[in-house]
């Protein structure tokens, strides 16, 4: 099995383990290399080891949440460039501005459809700088 | 004005002043009668004619200190009050003149020590041989304490002829010797004399003058004087209050001091009367009223007053520091002080509200307002006020503070439950929808695995969506009051064993479950809707706050006349702080981070637990686990 592309590895973080498992399963039919994770302690430990190209992560989740995971993430240099898009329910302006004030790249509100997903992957990934 | 004119005589040469009539002045030293001149307490003098010293007895010495050897050959003028010297020469003129004898006459000598002394002077002129006068002889008798008494004497009798009080004098038979012009006209008459040798019973009515002779001398008689008050009668026959002082003289006369006390009793009756009005009106309002005396300490307070703390007439608060003692300690801060002041106090004026501890205990909300007296130097010395019972008007306004605060706080959840319900709801709606899509767009390129995978994932994102609205649907029966509880004869082995395996569940949560009925057969009346509520919320809570891996503990059983459902998890718990609150509409506890919940579930199980008459306690520390038990009587 060939190692993954590191340059189109996508970091899944979501609690609700359907949403999870057909994101992943979304993104590994278009090409993409995904990993999971269900929430944002473990996502913060994939991403430091793995090194994804782009982060998805929902905001509510126990443990870690997705806001505390991005400001941690955010001030890790090996990750502070890694583009992040937010998933959430969460439809109040207010927590939108809080997820791009701690450097969220992009925000997705569910209910989302499989196009919007994969429009927002595709611009992150490449204008990342990797 | 010299003296005597020098036209008189010219003084013979050689034998200056010697008179010639007066042998016994005419002294030598052997003299038998210079002895007796120097013993006599007047003074014994000679002038010559132009009015110098020529002799002078010792006595001079003693009353007005100066030296004979100094005195002598001096102008005798020298020595007169400087005040009297006209009048003096004026009274030796008829002397000088020839045309009286001798004269007599009282006359201020000053004294060594820059007083003076009254002195009696009797001169006459002393001839010569020749029947020409050659000076003055006389004697000088000191009269200083007589004048003193005199004067005192006269001012005595001007200060009683003075006074407003009525001063008279009786003998031993009650007869007037002396009445005052204030006494005379006090009881109407024109002049003294009109009272004069008539007794004290003239003045009086038969009926006080019983009273008098039976009481009032009796008092006199054994303490030598009496003071009070009689009804006197003018001559008119109008009669008059009258204060009287009688005091017995040795001699068995009387002093009567008597004033008319006509003002003062009618004062008295307008002060007694505005009193009673006042206490008339103190005592009938149902406020109280408080008075303290600022410099004592002191306090009155109406009945009214002790009234509103339900306080018995004997329990007389007397003192500011008892009234203070009454007051809640949170509430002392702002009462006043007996040495001032508290800048309450500078304005004049008191107004605050504070709780006084009433006879049985509690506290009572008083408004009390008042108003401070000040004395000439501004310093306040009395305050004065009203106190009324505000407690119900404090108990509504405190009802409205707690209830804004209330609804500021249901204000803030329900913003908190719309933003939790969003996520709640639109979490599975997203899962279905992607599903859904995910089945469609890639139809063809699935296995049939993933095919059953993917209608499951809808399925359950469909369940939790319908569970989520059956809390809202419930949640708005239990606001509109229409909770009720339709029980059936219920096999509760049964119900559990579909809870179990209930799609309201995954599997991982299911494999979590440790499910205990005993007895197995055991049977209750219940509504079965409100059971599987109550039971999945308090399972899906143990499974969700606690580790995915940890085991959630059902047990049902029975006890005296009761079911028993337990749910014990042992997961992060409920902080002592959240306890109180956990019913609560929309309350969620501080520790449960990120996990899901609308914070209506616990509220809505027990509006199940109370629809079947049943009790929802339960057992928590934080981090250690939670424990709830639902007792439904069967």
């Amino acid at each position: 099995m060939p190692s993954p592309d590191l340059s189109r590895t996508i970091l899944i973080v979501e609690d609700n383990n359907i949403i999870r498992d057909q994101i992943v399963a979304i993104l590994e039919m278009s090409g993409y290399t995904a990993m999971a994770a269900a929430n944002g302690s473990e996502g913060l430990r994939l991403a430091c080891q793995s090194r994804p190209a782009l982060i998805i992560s929902d905001v509510m989740m126990p443990e870690l949440n997705g806001l505390d995971m991005l400001r941690d993430i955010r001030q890790n240099p090996e990750l502070d460039h890694t583009p992040i898009v937010l998933l959430s329910g969460l439809i109040a302006t207010e927590d939108i501005r809080k997820g791009l004030e701690l450097g969220a790249s992009d925000y997705l509100i569910k209910p989302f459809r499989i196009t919007d997903l994969l429009q927002v992957v595709g611009h992150h990934l490449q204008s990342s700088p990797r | 004005m010299p003296f005597p004119p020098s036209s008189l005589k010219p003084q013979r040469p050689g034998r200056p002043g010697r008179p010639r009539k007066f042998s016994p002045f005419v002294v030598d030293k052997d003299n038998v009668y210079e002895t007796v001149v120097e013993e006599l307490k007047c003074v014994v003098f000679k002038t010559d004619t132009e009015g110098r010293w020529l002799f002078l007895s010792r006595a001079w010495t003693d009353i007005t200190g100066y030296s004979v050897a100094q005195s002598t050959g001096q102008m005798f003028t020298k020595f007169l009050y400087p005040e009297d010297r006209d009048r003096v020469m004026g009274l030796f003129k008829p002397l000088i003149e020839r045309s009286k004898e001798d004269c007599r006459h009282e006359v201020r000598y000053m004294t060594r020590r820059g007083g003076f002394r009254w002195l009696e002077c009797h001169a006459r002129l002393a001839l010569d041989e020749d029947g020409q006068p050659d000076g003055i002889i006389g004697t000088l008798t000191d009269i200083t304490d007589r004048k003193l008494v005199e004067l005192q004497n006269r001012n005595l009798i001007l200060a009683q002829e003075c006074t407003a009080d009525g001063i008279a004098l009786l003998n031993e038979l009650g007869e007037y010797t002396y009445l005052n012009q204030a006494h005379v006209k006090m009881f109407g008459y024109e002049s003294a004399a009109d009272l004069l040798g008539k007794t004290w019973r003239e003045i009086y009515h038969p009926d006080e003058i019983a009273r008098i002779e039976e009481k009032v001398f009796a008092a006199l008689t054994a303490n030598g004087s009496w003071t009070g008050s009689a009804t006197a009668k003018r001559l008119d026959g109008s009669t008059f209050p009258e204060e009287l002082s009688l005091t017995l003289l040795p001699n068995g006369g009387l002093v009567c001091i008597c004033r008319d006390a006509t003002e003062k009793v009618a004062s008295a009756r307008a002060l007694h009367a505005s009193e009673a009005r006042w206490q008339v009106a103190v005592e009938s309002i149902r406020d109280g009223v408080w008075d303290v005396d600022l410099t004592t300490g002191a306090v009155y307070l109406s009945q009214g007053w002790k009234g509103l703390l339900g306080l018995s007439d004997d329990q007389l608060t007397t003192t500011l520091a008892e009234l203070r003692a009454l007051m809640h300690p949170d509430d002392v801060k702002d009462a006043p002080e007996t040495d001032d002041p508290h800048c309450v106090l500078k304005t004049g004026n008191y107004d605050a509200e504070h709780r006084m501890r009433t006879a049985d205990g509690t506290y009572r909300w008083l408004l009390v307002r008042g108003k401070a007296l000040f004395d000439e130097t501004g310093k306040p010395v009395r305050m004065l006020g009203t106190a009324a019972d505000i407690s119900d008007r404090r108990q509504v306004h405190q009802q409205l503070l707690a209830n804004l605060a209330r609804e500021k706080e249901l204000s803030e959840m329900r913003s908190q439950f719309v933003s939790m319900a969003s996520h709640e709801l639109r979490t599975p709606l997203a899962a279905l929808t992607l599903t859904l899509e995910f089945l469609a767009s890639y139809s063809t390129r699935i296995d049939a695995n993933a095919l059953e995978k993917g209608l499951t994932s809808a399925n359950d994102s469909a369940r939790r969506l319908s569970s989520i609205v059956d809390d809202l649907l419930l949640l708005d029966r239990v606001n509109q009051g229409q909770l009720n509880c339709a029980a059936v004869p219920v096999n509760l082995a049964d119900q559990i064993a579909m809870l179990a395996s209930d799609p309201y569940f995954n599997d991982a949560e299911r494999k979590r479950f440790i499910i205990t009925c005993n007895p197995p057969s055991l049977q209750a009346r219940l509504d079965p809707q409100l059971l599987r509520y109550m039971l999945l919320n308090l399972l899906s809570n143990a499974c969700k706050y606690s580790a995915d891996d940890a085991p959630v503990i059902l047990r049902v059983s029975q006890a005296s006349g009761a079911v028993v459902f337990e749910v014990e998890d042992s997961g992060i718990g409920i902080s002592e702080a959240d306890q109180a609150r956990i019913y609560s509409l929309f309350f969620r506890g501080g520790n449960v981070g990120a996990r899901p919940g609308t914070g209506l579930g616990l509220m809505v199980v027990k509006r199940c637990v109370e629809a079947h008459c049943g009790t929802i306690t339960f057992r928590s520390s934080a981090g250690q686990g939670t424990s709830f038990t639902i007792t439904i009587p069967s």
